[in-house]
C-alpha cells in the first residue's frame, strides 16, 4: 500500500469513524510517515534511531550483510509492514531454521493485529495512525515476510492477472522486468521487480519485492505461486481485501474512539462504509497508478468530510521537533510518532523472541528502557523509550 | 554492495592478483596448486549448497534446482581433486573447459539480464567473452605448459581487476516497499 491508502484512505476512515477532520489528519499523516521514517532522517533529527519504522535502499544493503544487521531489518519490516501471522505455525517435516522464517509470514486478522491495536488504545493519534499502518499492510502484504528469505519471499514465472471477462476471468501473463529507471506499464501487464538472488538472506528476497508493486495496486487481481505453498496457486483479490482492511480500519479506529469495548479479529464495520461503498469500491477497482488512486481517495476524503485535505507533508512536524527544547520533544508531533513506532517495535520484537525465534534480534531490559541492543544503541542516549510489559 | 562486502572484494581481488604472480613465478607446479585452490573452493561451495537444500530450499516451489546446482559443483569438486596424478595436460584442459563454462554462463546471466531490461548487463558479457577467449588460448598452447600458467594467471589477474572495479561500482538497486 502506499500514500493512496495510507495517507487519503485513513483519513475516510478516521472521518467515518467519528474523528474531527484535524484530528484525522493527524492519524493518516502518521500512518503515511511509517512509510518515510528512516534511520538516516531520525539521525538528521538527532531523534532516537531506534524509531525507525521503514529503511533507506542503502540502509538494507548495508544491514543484510551480517546477522545484527539482518535482525535490525527484521524487527523494522516485520514489526510495520509485515505483520507475522502464527508464530508458531507448524509445517511438516521442516526444521527450525526454516520454521523460523515461515512463522513471520503476514497475513491479516492475527493475534498481533490484535495486540498492535489495543496498544494504541488511550494513547496518542500518532499511535492511531502507526497501527493503522500496521493493520492495513497485513492485507497488502499477506504471504510475504519482513525479512530476507529466498524461500518464503521467492516467486517464480508463474504469476498471471486475472481479468474480468463477462462472469468468469481471462488470464493473462505478467511480465517482470529489472529496471530502476522504467515505471510499471499497468495496460501491457509489464511490472518491474526485484532481481532472482540464489542467496537466502539478500534484501533482494526480502518482504514482495520479488512480486513488485503488484500487492500495491488496488484494481490487481492475480494468482500466482508463493514459495512456501507446495506449489498450490494463490489469488490475490485485491479490490476485495483492500475494502476489507478499509472496513476494518473504521471499526478499529471506532474501537479506539471508544465506541466498542473490545476490538475482536475478523471483523468489519461495514455499516459505517455502506452509504459510501460503492464510490470506494469503484476507486478500489479502477485501473490507475498511484497519482489518480490518490486523486480518487482526496475527492472522496473531501466528499466525505466537507472539507481540504492537505498534502502529505511532514517538512512542519520536522521543525517542531528540531526547535523543541529536549524536556519537550516528546510531547511534539513526532516526539508521540517515535514513542509510538518504539513501542511497537517492541512489542513485536518481544513476542517474536518469546516463541524462540532470534531473527528480530534479543529485547534487552524493554520494561525499563524500551530500547534493543545492537544497532540501536543511540536510542538510548535520550529519555523516552517506552516500556510495553 | 555492502561496505564489508565491498572490502572483502578488494581484499579477495589483492589476493588473487599476488597469487597469480606467485604461480607466474613458480610455472612447474603452478598447475597443480590451481587444480588444488579449484578444487578446494568447489567442494566447499557444493556443500554449503546441499545443506542449504536440505535445511530450507526443499520446502520452496521450485528448490530442487538448489540441490542440483549443489551436486553439480561438488562432483566438480571432486573430479578436479582426483586430477592430481594425471598428465598436466589433460590438467590444463578441464582448467581451460572450467574457464570456458564460466564464460558461457556469464554470457548467458548477461543475456537474462539484458532481457529483464536491467542496465548491467555489459560488464558481465564482457567478462563472459574475454574467459571464452582465455579458454581458446589455453587450448591453442595446450602443449607448452608455462605459456598456460601464463594465460590462465592472465585470466585470474583480470578476473580479481574486475572484482575490484565492481566494489566501486554503484549498486544497482530496485527498492520495493
Amino acid at each position: 500500500m502506499q500514500l493512496d491508502f495510507h495517507y487519503y484512505a485513513t483519513y475516510c476512515a478516521a472521518y467515518l469513524a467519528g474523528y474531527s477532520s484535524e484530528e484525522s489528519l493527524s492519524i493518516c499523516k502518521s500512518a503515511q510517515f511509517v512509510d518515510r521514517c528512516t534511520a538516516t532522517l531520525l539521525s538528521k533529527l538527532k531523534a532516537p534511531r531506534s524509531g525507525a519504522t521503514t529503511q533507506l535502499p542503502l540502509e538494507m544493503i548495508e544491514e543484510c550483510s551480517d546477522r545484527l544487521g539482518r535482525q535490525d531489518v527484521t524487527r523494522i519490516w516485520a514489526s510495520f509492514h509485515f505483520l507475522p501471522y502464527d508464530l508458531y505455525a507448524v509445517k511438516k517435516r521442516c526444521g527450525k531454521k526454516y520454521l523460523d522464517k515461515y512463522r513471520l509470514i503476514c497475513q491479516p486478522n492475527s493475534d498481533l493485529v490484535v495486540e498492535t491495536v489495543k496498544l494504541a488504545k488511550d494513547s496518542s493519534l500518532q499511535a492511531a495512525g502507526v497501527a493503522m499502518h500496521v493493520l492495513a499492510d497485513t492485507w497488502a502484504h499477506r504471504n510475504f515476510a519482513g525479512t530476507p528469505s529466498l524461500v518464503i519471499n521467492n516467486t517464480n514465472y508463474y504469476f498471471y492477472e486475472l481479468l474480468k471477462d463477462g462472469n468468469s476471468d481471462k488470464e493473462r501473463k505478467i511480465k517482470f522486468i529489472h529496471s530502476a529507471t522504467a515505471g510499471d506499464d499497468i495496460e501491457n501487464g509489464v511490472y518491474i521487480n526485484s532481481l532472482y538472488q540464489a542467496s537466502e538472506n539478500t534484501v533482494m528476497n526480502l518482504g514482495h519485492g520479488r512480486a513488485g508493486h503488484l500487492p500495491d495496486y488496488s484494481f490487481l487481481r492475480y494468482k500466482y505461486l508463493p514459495a512456501w505453498a507446495d506449489y498450490e496457486a494463490v489469488i490475490k483479490d485485491n479490490p476485495e481485501e483492500y475494502y476489507k482492511a478499509f472496513c476494518q480500519m473504521v471499526y478499529a479506529l471506532r474501537y479506539l474512539r471508544g465506541d466498542f469495548k473490545t476490538f475482536e479479529k475478523d471483523t468489519y464495520d461495514t455499516q459505517t462504509v455502506a452509504p459510501w461503498e460503492s464510490l470506494i469500491k469503484n476507486t478500489l477497482k479502477k485501473r490507475q497508478g498511484k497519482e489518480g488512486a490518490c486523486k480518487d481517495w482526496k475527492e472522496i476524503g473531501e466528499k466525505i468530510s466537507g472539507r481540504a485535505i492537505e498534502d502529505f507533508d511532514m517538512e512542519s512536524c520536522q521543525e517542531e521537533y528540531i526547535n523543541a527544547k529536549e524536556s519537550e520533544k516528546d510531547e511534539t508531533y513526532l516526539g508521540k510518532f517515535i514513542s509510538a513506532a518504539i513501542a511497537q517495535k517492541s512489542m513485536v520484537t518481544n513476542r517474536i523472541f518469546k516463541s524462540g525465534n532470534k531473527l528480530a534480534g534479543y529485547p534487552k531490559a524493554y520494561k525499563k528502557e524500551g530500547i534493543f541492543r545492537g544497532r540501536n544503541k543511540k536510542a538510548g542516549e535520550r529519555k523516552g523509550g517506552v516500556s510495553n510489559e | 554492495m555492502s561496505k564489508i562486502q565491498r572490502v572483502r572484494s578488494v581484499i579477495a581481488g589483492l589476493l588473487i592478483i599476488a597469487g597469480s604472480l606467485i604461480l607466474i613465478a613458480f610455472p612447474e607446479r603452478a598447475l597443480l596448486i590451481m587444480a588444488g585452490i579449484l578444487s578446494l573452493s568447489l567442494f566447499i561451495y557444493g556443500i554449503r549448497r546441499l545443506i542449504y537444500y536440505f535445511t530450507m530450499a526443499r520446502h520452496m516451489v521450485g528448490g530442487r534446482i538448489i540441490l542440483y546446482i549443489g551436486i553439480v559443483i561438488l562432483d566438480f569438486g571432486m573430479f578436479t581433486m582426483m586430477m592430481t596424478n594425471i598428465p598436466k595436460m589433460y590438467i590444463a584442459l578441464y582448467l581451460s573447459g572450467v574457464f570456458a563454462f564460466t564464460g558461457l554462463i556469464d554470457i548467458a546471466r548477461s543475456i537474462e539480464t539484458m532481457t529483464v531490461r536491467s542496465s548491467s548487463w555489459k560488464f558481465r558479457l564482457i567478462s563472459g567473452v574475454i574467459n571464452i577467449v582465455v579458454a581458446s588460448l589455453c587450448i591453442v598452447f595446450i602443449n607448452s605448459t608455462e605459456m598456460i600458467v601464463y594465460i590462465y594467471c592472465a585470466g585470474l589477474i583480470y578476473s580479481a581487476i574486475a572484482r575490484i572495479v565492481t566494489a566501486f561500482r554503484k549498486t544497482e538497486i530496485i527498492y520495493i516497499q
